[in-house]
Order: C-alpha cells, then sequence, then structure tokens
C-alpha cells in the first residue's frame, strides 16, 4: 500500500537524521584548525583565547559537547555562528531562497529545453540533426560545471560585456542567466537524452499505431500520447537532480558569487564554523532525504503500468 | 548469449563505443607520452618566459611561471586518471565486501550495512568530500581514499541487489544443499553473476571520479602544488583569464574529453550487458 | 496537463521568480566599491579583520583619526593635551551625536573603553587600551579600581598612562577604540554586530546577507558632512570578477589585481598607487635547531632572487624589503644590503654551517591563490641550492596554529599596520613578549633588540624615539630571523567620474568625505 510505504519511509528518516548529525559533528571535531583562532584575529592573548572557547563549550569533552548539541537539536536551536554570531537558522532562512531560485531557475530551463532538444532529436526526418543534438548532450554531461561556467563568464561578460560577470543582484535576471545555465546544463542534456529515447520507444507502442490508423492528426498522436509517456523518466531526472542543486550547487555558486546556501556552508567547513556546518548539514540532508522520498513516491506513483491501464480507453 | 558475445557485438560493434576507446586511448597516450613529448620538465621554473601564448614551441602556452602547459596537462592527465582509477578500484572493492555480506548474509548485517549506505546517500556529496577533505591533512593518498570510500554506497547497494536475485537460483541452492561452504559459493556462483553490472557501473562512475577530484582540486582541496592535475591548472588560470585564457581552456578541454570518452563507454557497456536498467533511474549525481 | 500550458507555466515562474527581487538598487550618488570577504560584525571590541574593521570606522568614530596622508587628526576630540610626563592624557571633546540622534559625551567614552577592556565582553582587541592604567589588572582579574579612565566633566575626558607610551594616539585612532553608546549597545544586545549605532559620517542602512551593504550619511554627523548620500559596497570574492565589474562601471574603486597589472599598465589609464604599510616575508622557526644557526638563515636570504619575483610574479608591485619597516613611515636611513642575490655564496654558507648536501624543510602558507604562486618560485630558488622545501597549505586557522605552537619550519605571511608608526612593525613582531599570538612567531628574542624597543615606547623625543627604532631594525636585519621579501604596492583603478579621492596611508585613513561624483 502506498500509505505504509510512505510512513515506512518516513520512519527511516530518523535513524538516518541521526547518523547524518552524528557524522557531521564527529567529522567537524576531528579537525585540525581552530574555530577560535579564526575568531581572534591578528593579535591576541591566550586568556581571550581561552575565555571564548569556555564560552562556546568547546573545552569540553566531546561527548558532552555531542550530548548539548543534540538536545540543543531536539529543541530547534541551532545556534549562532562562531563567527559572524548570526543565529545560524536566520541565515539560513536568508540564503535558501537564493539557492532554491538558482535551483528552480536551472531545473525550468533543463526542463524547456532539454525536451525540446530531446523532441527534436527524435525527429525522424533531419537523422544527423539528431545525431549531432546526442553529441552536444555527451558534451554537455561531460563537461565540469565549473570550467563551463568560466567559459560562459568569459564570453558573456568579458568578451561580449552584455551580462554582468557574478554577484546576486537581487535575484534579477540578469545576474540569475548564467548561472541558471551553467547549472542547468547537465541536466539538460541528460533529460534532452532521455526523453529522445523515451519518444523513440513510445513510438512503436500499439496504441500510437492504433491512433495512427484511426485517422487521429500527427499532432494529436504526438501531444496526447508521446509526450505523456516519454515524460515518465523526465520526471525522475527532474526530482533527483533537483534535490542535488538544492544541496550542492556549490561549485556554480562559487564560480557566479552567488551568495546562496552552498557555498556559505563551504566557507563554513573551511573555517570551521561548527554550528553553521551542523546547523546546514541537517537542514540539507533533511531537505535531500524528503525531496528522494516524494521521487519515489511519484515514481511509483506514475509507473508505466498504472498509468496505461488508466489511459488506454 | 554469453558476456563475451554481448560485449563484442553489442559494445565494441557500436560506433559510439568506438569512438570512447578512442578518445580514451587518446588520453592514455597522452599520460604515457608526457615525458617523452614534453621535454621540458614540468615543474621547471622559467620566469622569463611566463605566460607565452600557444606556439609551435609551446602548443598550449607557458603558464605564469614560463612552465609549458602542454607537459603539465599531461602530467596532470596521469594524476587525474590515477587517482580516478584507484579511487573507483577502492569504491569497487568495498562495495563487493560489504554488497556481497549484505545480500548473501542477510540479517542483522544487511540493515546495518543499508543503513549505513542511507546515511551516505543522505549526505550531499560534494559537501561530503568537501568536508572529508578539509579534515584530513591534504594529499594524493587522502584524496584517492576518500574518492573511494565516499562511493562504496551505490556499488555496494547494486552488488546487494544482484547477490539477492542470484542467491535464489536453482544451481545455487544445489551447491548448497550439496554441502559446499560458503566462501566457495561465493567465489564460483555469485561473484561471476556480479561482473556485468559491477562493470557497467564501475566505468560509468570513473567519469564522475575524475570529476569529483577535479573539483576537490579546483577548490584547492585536491591535490597540492607543485603537482598539477586538471581542476587545479584551471583554478590557478581563473585570475589570468583575460590576459592568458590559454590557461584554463585547455585543461578544461582535456578534462571534458576524458569524462566523455568514459561516459561513452559507460554507456554502451550499459546497452550491451545490461538493457534492463532504466535510463532515468541512475543515481544521477552531477558536480554542480 | 497539456503541453503549451505547462510551457507556459514555467515560463511565468521563471520570469516571477526574477522580477521578485528587482528594483533594489541603490539610487546615485552613491559611491560603488567591492569588498573580497563580508565583514563578520561590526561591533568595534569584536571587529578582527580587514573588512569588518574598515566599515566598523566608517560608521563609528574615534577621539582621533588618521588622515588619508597619516597625520593624525582631531575626530571626537577637538583637542588633547599631554602632561609633561606623558603619562596623563586629556581630551577636550567636541559636540558630536550618534546616528540615533543622542549627542556624544565623555560618559561615552569611558564606557567605550570600559567595555572594551571588560573580562565580561572578551574583545580580543582590549591591548589597544593595554598602556592605560590599571587595565591589565581589570582584564587579568577583574579589578576596577585602579582603572584610570575617567570623564572628568560631560566633554573632558582624561586617560592614566601606565607608563608614557609614545604611540598612544595611534591605538585610540584604531577601530577597536570607535566610540559606541550604552543604551544601543544593550538595547540590541547580541545584535549590534549587524545593527551599529556610531557617531561617524555614515551608517549602515541596510546588509544583504552575503551581498551588499549599503551605508548612508549620518543625518546628525556634526562634523564636514561627505558629498555623497551612500556607499555600497558589494562582496565580490574573486579578483577577475571585480575587474570585468568595473569595466562595465559598476564599481568606482577597485584594487587592481597583480595579474591584470600590465594590461592596464599599456591601456593607458592612470592608476593610483601606494606603498602599502605592509611587509610580506617568510619567518623562520628560530626555535628549530636548524635556524638556530645564523648561517642557515643568512644562507637562505642569499638563495633567493626576491627582485626577479617582484618583476615577474608580483608584476613589478612591490618593492624589495631591506629591514623590516615599510618606506611610508621611515625617518632613517634605509639598512644596506646585506643579503644580495648570491647563490653561490648561500651554498658556501650552508657548507660552513654543516649542510653541504643542503636539507629538508617544510614550507607552510595559508590558502589563496597568489602566494601559492610566490611560493612555487621560492621552492624553485631554494632547490638550486641544494634545499628541499616542502610547500605545506593549511585553512588560516590551522595554519595559525601550527606556527604558534611551533610546528612549521618556516612560514609564508604578512604583517599588515594597525596603525602607521614603525613601532607597529617591531614590537609585535620582534619583542620576546609577544611571542605566539602576539605576533612574534618566529620566536625571536633578543635581550638588547627588546631593550631598544621598549626604551623607544617610552621616550618623549620624537628624534631619539626614530633612532632607537632604527638600531633595533639594524640588529634585526643583521640577524636574519626572517627571509625578508618586500613591501607591496597597491593599485587602485578609479573610476574617472569620481573627484577628490586620494589613496588612504593606513586602511581607515579614508572616510571618503570629500570624494564627489
Amino acid at each position: 500500500m502506498l500509505l505504509r510505504f510512505v510512513i515506512k519511509r518516513i520512519l527511516l528518516l530518523v535513524p538516518i537524521l541521526f547518523g547524518v548529525i552524528t557524522v557531521t559533528f564527529l567529522l567537524m571535531y576531528i579537525v585540525p584548525g581552530d574555530p577560535v583562532l579564526t575568531m581572534v584575529g591578528e593579535r591576541y592573548d591566550q586568556q581571550t583565547l581561552e575565555e571564548i572557547r569556555h564560552d562556546l563549550g568547546l573545552d569540553k569533552p566531546l561527548i558532552i559537547q555531542y550530548i548539548d548539541y543534540i538536545g540543543r537539536v531536539a529543541r530547534f536551536d541551532f545556534g549562532r555562528s562562531f563567527i559572524t554570531r548570526r543565529p545560524v537558522a536566520e541565515t539560513i532562512r536568508e540564503r535558501f531562497p537564493r539557492t532554491l531560485l538558482l535551483a528552480f531557475s536551472a531545473m525550468c530551463l533543463a526542463v524547456v529545453f532539454g525536451i525540446g532538444i530531446g523532441a527534436i532529436a527524435a525527429w525522424g526526418r533531419m537523422p544527423w540533426l539528431g545525431r549531432s543534438l546526442m553529441t552536444f548532450s555527451l558534451i554537455g554531461v561531460s563537461i565540469p560545471v565549473f570550467w563551463l561556467g568560466l567559459l560562459l563568464i568569459y564570453l558573456f561578460a568579458i568578451q561580449l560585456s552584455i551580462l554582468p560577470p557574478s554577484g546576486y543582484g537581487g535575484g534579477s535576471l540578469r545576474y540569475l542567466i548564467l548561472p541558471a545555465l551553467t547549472l542547468s546544463f547537465a541536466s539538460m542534456a541528460t533529460i534532452a537524452r532521455v526523453t529522445r529515447a523515451g519518444f523513440l520507444d513510445v513510438a512503436c507502442e500499439q496504441f500510437v499505431r492504433t491512433a495512427r490508423a484511426k485517422g487521429l492528426s500527427e499532432r494529436a498522436v504526438l501531444g496526447k500520447h508521446m509526450f505523456r509517456n516519454a515524460l515518465i523518466p523526465v520526471i525522475t531526472i527532474v526530482g533527483t537532480d533537483f534535490g542535488s542543486y538544492l544541496s550542492g550547487s556549490v561549485l556554480t555558486e562559487s564560480i557566479f558569487g552567488w551568495p546562496g546556501l552552498g557555498r556559505f556552508i563551504v566557507q563554513a567547513i573551511l573555517k570551521r564554523d561548527f554550528p553553521v556546518i551542523q546547523g546546514s548539514v541537517l537542514f540539507m540532508a533533511i531537505l535531500f532525504v524528503f525531496v528522494n522520498l516524494v521521487v519515489d513516491v511519484s515514481y511509483g506513483l506514475i509507473d508505466p503500468r498504472v498509468r496505461l491501464q488508466g489511459g488506454r480507453e | 548469449m554469453s558476456i563475451r558475445g554481448r560485449f563484442v557485438e553489442g559494445f565494441l560493434g557500436r560506433g559510439a563505443a568506438r569512438v570512447g576507446l578512442v578518445l580514451f586511448a587518446a588520453v592514455v597516450l597522452c599520460t604515457l607520452l608526457a615525458d617523452v613529448i614534453s621535454s621540458r620538465d614540468p615543474v621547471d621554473i622559467d620566469l622569463e618566459r611566463a605566460l607565452m601564448p600557444p606556439s609551435w614551441d609551446h602548443p598550449f602556452g607557458t603558464d605564469p611561471f614560463g612552465r609549458d602547459v602542454l607537459s603539465r596537462a599531461f602530467h596532470g592527465a596521469r594524476l587525474s586518471l590515477g587517482v580516478g582509477f584507484l579511487a573507483r578500484t577502492i569504491s569497487l572493492m568495498l562495495g563487493l565486501l560489504l554488497g556481497v555480506v549484505a545480500g548473501y548474509f542477510g540479517g542483522r548485517f544487511d540493515s546495518i550495512i543499508m543503513r549505513l549506505a542511507d546515511i551516505t546517500f543522505a549526505f550531499p556529496t560534494l559537501l561530503l568530500l568537501i568536508a572529508i577533505m578539509a579534515v584530513v591533512s591534504p594529499g594524493l593518498v587522502s584524496l584517492f581514499v576518500t574518492l573511494g570510500v565516499v562511493g562504496w554506497a551505490a556499488m555496494a547497494r547494486l552488488v546487494r541487489a544482484q547477490v539477492l536475485s542470484i542467491k535464489e537460483r536453482e544451481y545455487v541452492q544445489a551447491a548448497r544443499s550439496s554441502g559446499a561452504g560458503h566462501p566457495a559459493i561465493i567465489i564460483r556462483h555469485i561473484l561471476p553473476g556480479c561482473i556485468s553490472p559491477v562493470l557497467v557501473v564501475y566505468t560509468m562512475g570513473l567519469g564522475m571520479t575524475v570529476m569529483a577530484e577535479a573539483s576537490l582540486s579546483f577548490l584547492g582541496l585536491g591535490v597540492q602544488p607543485p603537482d598539477a592535475s586538471w581542476g587545479r591548472m584551471i583554478s590557478s588560470g581563473i585570475a589570468f583569464m583575460r590576459t592568458a585564457p590559454w590557461l584554463t581552456v585547455f585543461p578544461g578541454l582535456l578534462l571534458t574529453i576524458t569524462v566523455c570518452s568514459f561516459n561513452l563507454i559507460g554507456d554502451c557497456l550499459r546497452d550491451a550487458l545490461d538493457p534492463r536498467s532504466a535510463p532515468g533511474r541512475r543515481a544521477a549525481q552531477r558536480w554542480r | 496537463m497539456s503541453l503549451t500550458r505547462f510551457f507556459v507555466a514555467a515560463i511565468l515562474t521563471v520570469a516571477l521568480a526574477a522580477t521578485a527581487g528587482c528594483g533594489r538598487r541603490e539610487e546615485p550618488p552613491t559611491l560603488r566599491l567591492a569588498l573580497e570577504t563580508e565583514p563578520t560584525t561590526l561591533d568595534p571590541a569584536y571587529a578582527v579583520d580587514y573588512s569588518s574593521g574598515l566599515i566598523t570606522s566608517l560608521i563609528h568614530a574615534n577621539l582621533v583619526r588618521y588622515d588619508p596622508d597619516g597625520r593624525i587628526i582631531p575626530d571626537l576630540a577637538r583637542s588633547w593635551d599631554i602632561s609633561a610626563d606623558g603619562t596623563l592624557y586629556t581630551f577636550h571633546l567636541a559636540g558630536s551625536r550618534f546616528s540615533n540622534g543622542k549627542a556624544l559625551s565623555a560618559a561615552d567614552v569611558v564606557f567605550t573603553f570600559r567595555r572594551l577592556i571588560d573580562p565580561e565582553i572578551r574583545s580580543p582587541r582590549w591591548w589597544v587600551l593595554e598602556p592605560v592604567a590599571g587595565a591589565a589588572a581589570v582584564r587579568r582579574g577583574g579589578e576596577w579600581g585602579g582603572l584610570g579612565i575617567e570623564a572628568a566633566d560631560d566633554s573632558t575626558v582624561c586617560i592614566r598612562l601606565e607608563r608614557p607610551t609614545a604611540h598612544f594616539l595611534s591605538l585610540v585612532s584604531m577601530p577597536a577604540a570607535g566610540i559606541v553608546t550604552a543604551g544601543e549597545i544593550s538595547a540590541r544586545g547580541e545584535d549590534y554586530g549587524r545593527m551599529p549605532c556610531g557617531s561617524g559620517p555614515w551608517m549602515l542602512s541596510a546588509w544583504g546577507d552575503g551581498d551588499q551593504l549599503l551605508l548612508v550619511r549620518n543625518p546628525y554627523f556634526e562634523g564636514a558632512a561627505p558629498v555623497l548620500d551612500g556607499i555600497s559596497l558589494r562582496i565580490i570574492p574573486e579578483p577577475m570578477t571585480r575587474i570585468a565589474e568595473f569595466e562595465v562601471g559598476n564599481l568606482d574603486i577597485l584594487e587592481v589585481p597583480r595579474a591584470e597589472l600590465d594590461r592596464w599598465r599599456s591601456a593607458g589609464v592612470t592608476l593610483m598607487h601606494e606603498e602599502e604599510l605592509r611587509v610580506v616575508y617568510i619567518g623562520l622557526n628560530n626555535e628549530r635547531p636548524l635556524f638556530s644557526d645564523i648561517r642557515v638563515r643568512r644562507a637562505l636570504n642569499r638563495a633567493i632572487d626576491v627582485e626577479t619575483i617582484i618583476a615577474r610574479v608580483l608584476f613589478g608591485a612591490g618593492r624589495r624589503a631591506r629591514g623590516v619597516i615599510p618606506p611610508g613611515l621611515r625617518r632613517t636611513r634605509v639598512p644596506d644590503e646585506r643579503y644580495p642575490y648570491d647563490p653561490e655564496g648561500a651554498r658556501k654558507l650552508l657548507a660552513e654551517a654543516g649542510y653541504p648536501d643542503g636539507f629538508e624543510m617544510e614550507l607552510w602558507q595559508r590558502e589563496n591563490p597568489e602566494g601559492g604562486r610566490v611560493l612555487e618560485s621560492i621552492q624553485g630558488y631554494l632547490a638550486a641550492v641544494g634545499i628541499r622545501a616542502a610547500i605545506v597549505t593549511r585553512e588560516w586557522s590551522a595554519f595559525k596554529k601550527a606556527v604558534e605552537h611551533g610546528a612549521a619550519d618556516a612560514f609564508y605571511l604578512d604583517w599588515f599596520a594597525d596603525y602607521p608608526d614603525p613601532e607597529n612593525f617591531l614590537a609585535p613582531l620582534f619583542h620576546s613578549a609577544n611571542r605566539g599570538g602576539g605576533g612574534n612567531r618566529t620566536g625571536y628574542s633578543d635581550a638588547a633588540v627588546d631593550s631598544l624597543i621598549t626604551a623607544a615606547g617610552l621616550c618623549r623625543d620624537e628624534g631619539t624615539r626614530w633612532e632607537l627604532l632604527a638600531a633595533a631594525e639594524e640588529k634585526i636585519y643583521h640577524d636574519a630571523p626572517w627571509i625578508f621579501l618586500w613591501f607591496p604596492t597597491r593599485y587602485e583603478l578609479v573610476s574617472p567620474r569620481l573627484k577628490g579621492y586620494r589613496m588612504p596611508v593606513i586602511f581607515n585613513g579614508q572616510r571618503y568625505l570629500k570624494v564627489a561624483i
């Protein structure tokens, strides 16, 4: 039963999250490097160092710190950043929508252009176009995202100077295009391939031939049946990729100076800002797992057998 | 059709696969000839000839230290490929071991191992890599060990699924009832059945691993100077994007070609050996 | 769902999302600057990094300040008297207001200084007030009784020092001594760092996390008001991106990344430049047996062709360091060249010291792209005299920890002036009392140098003071606890639409009061 499946998966979430928290905690504490040193700056005295360390509870034994931490998390208290002293939750709230904007735009681009390219490539009339588009999509999957971003910046921002090379710009479109394009490339390529494969598969399906035989116009055949069935694997890709966008558009955000969550986490890791690392990783893990859950569930729902039974009338 | 047969016809027979193999061979050739082609020592500093554009003498130009970019790129190929294969093999070993244990012995081993896999999957991969590399002292060994360890879960899951299906087959049951010990069964019956899907996943993961290494090196957490892998060369070239774009273009090109070849080979292998797997359901882990 | 509807919905969503953030840009005339790193806090007691210090200085006013040319000028204090023995400073305050309208009084100054040394506050910059009588007692043990800070009346502050300190006014000009008011500190509590309230010419109007800060004119500022309406500071970590933004016209002032210097020089654009109050060096861990031999240290200095590195790796943006004090602060003769580039001589010295085949060492640096290039060149030069140096790169705090605990053989570091006084380059770096976190990371300890520096601190006569400091520098140069590298030069591009801008000598010396568009 679908409901049982969902509940079972949600229950499984708890030990997973627990594992995530513990691993993150341990990882950060085995670290060489001391966040307090980053906080005190160039010239400091030993006494201040010790006092700050004590304030932050960093001089307590590891197990006590761990228990404290679990207790705080249970109360939804993610603490304050060691470095900026801002509440972690507040920073996540400010930065996450930017990552979301980027992820969402990239996903739209990927879907729109991916399906378009895949559809064109599947069109029987010009096989050379299909092959070259598929080569293009192979490159799209293989190209390193940071290199692609640099190339796009070089072309559009430096040589042509028509787009800004980086920044957020309050979320305006000019600043969004290049990062979203860069991020979407690999997904776009995969969706194109899968769409084309889906079309080619479906083209042979019995009911399409029947529909054609019935005299339905090419457009009706294409529009209703082929698209719907070719879309199934696309939805799966959208789900999985979107999850990975949200949780790690780190490279894209770094290249384009996009002040989102991914970049923030990387900087926190490099500066050993423990509360930020722990809070953000937890947040992203929950998000990631949740998105995967949605994908699993919807995949079960859209299972072709169920669909065909309902669609064939 | 036997594996051999599928391989020869389904794989080598396809044009795409041949292209992939040719590309891969070209890259490997570069790494092998790195010392021969480039007469210049890649770490030889000659500040007088810094930042020269591509020419007959230096087909890829020179870097800010006067080093030949071509020779550095070829040596970088060694590092990138080497790390990629080593890491992937570590994933393979770990994944095989844990997958077989989980699938064959089942019970508590199975739950624990699968729980661990779930936790590993819950972490965004690049972030996990960054976190681990930030913790351990950077170096070549820690790099491929980290890459290898992080990649175990997908392999383990696949192996477990295979083992589960093979376990119930008649010949395995027969072997068990005739008193064969576990190790014998595993080696003689289970493992051979795993070869095709494992080979596919191994190859398909190679591209991702090379990309992961490049990403880590790009962020400064991978290979350390004076060694250079492509990711590192790209990141050090950024400051010179306008004045010397060849510093970023060529390593990136080589990287793309390498990953392309792995993807081509992997795809064709998958089509040839394991046509059942749905095209959309791959663990789509991208390096964003 | 039909295909057309899907496409329309997708396009609409993207468009909506895109317009959501539109129209957030600042109105002219605003000065547009770029920051490499985001400030961590704007609370003077906790601002330790460059960006934080810079902006804190724009928002908060001090008793005295430095002008762009490096001279002390009155700020909140219109005049001050120093007693004959140099231990009593009396500041007479001019009328000023905070950005919330409240008038600034002596009580605010006293509150600020007491807060800075308050053990409960744990400010890492309390050493700014360390020369004050009784300050150490407060900080160490909470003994407030003997503190020498008091408000004689509403507009007079008297500060008594433990001993005469020649650079006390410089200390008071630092961002950490920016004056705050008790009311706002307690009202805003932990969030004061994000919402400061100062009496400087600017006040914070917006701070988008990771994105940009907006400053506007402080309406209550009593001094000469700035010509411009506001300053926008965008956070752009990548140098290439900063340059691109400048070219497109989105930035007004920009430090030129070294890699771009040649390009801009030949473009015929006027570049402003200033020799920074900063020294770049490789510190040698004097506690290592290897480096306890002066011949080895001198050999290292002779082995490296610093001039060529400056020309090639820094693209000429620097001057070879002979000694420690930057040219901008120098009033005495530059020490004679002691360590010309001389690989043969270096080999001979090494052989004499017992290392005819060289040795192995680790060269530590913190993560930064330019440092990587410098160290690789140095690695090459050292290899040429037989020294195999392995480069170890670590994140900043791990690096610091290793260096301060003596775990690093040698480390590549720089030192920025806190205030434009040569004492700032000698005492923290070479006085034995400052070993470790205080700034002396090589463990250098020399009784003669210590006494020279201490004596200079007590000296009331400027001339004698410079002599003492110069003598200390000579000894240090002679002892070579460092590989002396260079004093960097900073180049800036200024947009043609700007008038009245001058590069400041000390980083917080420019408040953009006279800058106009």
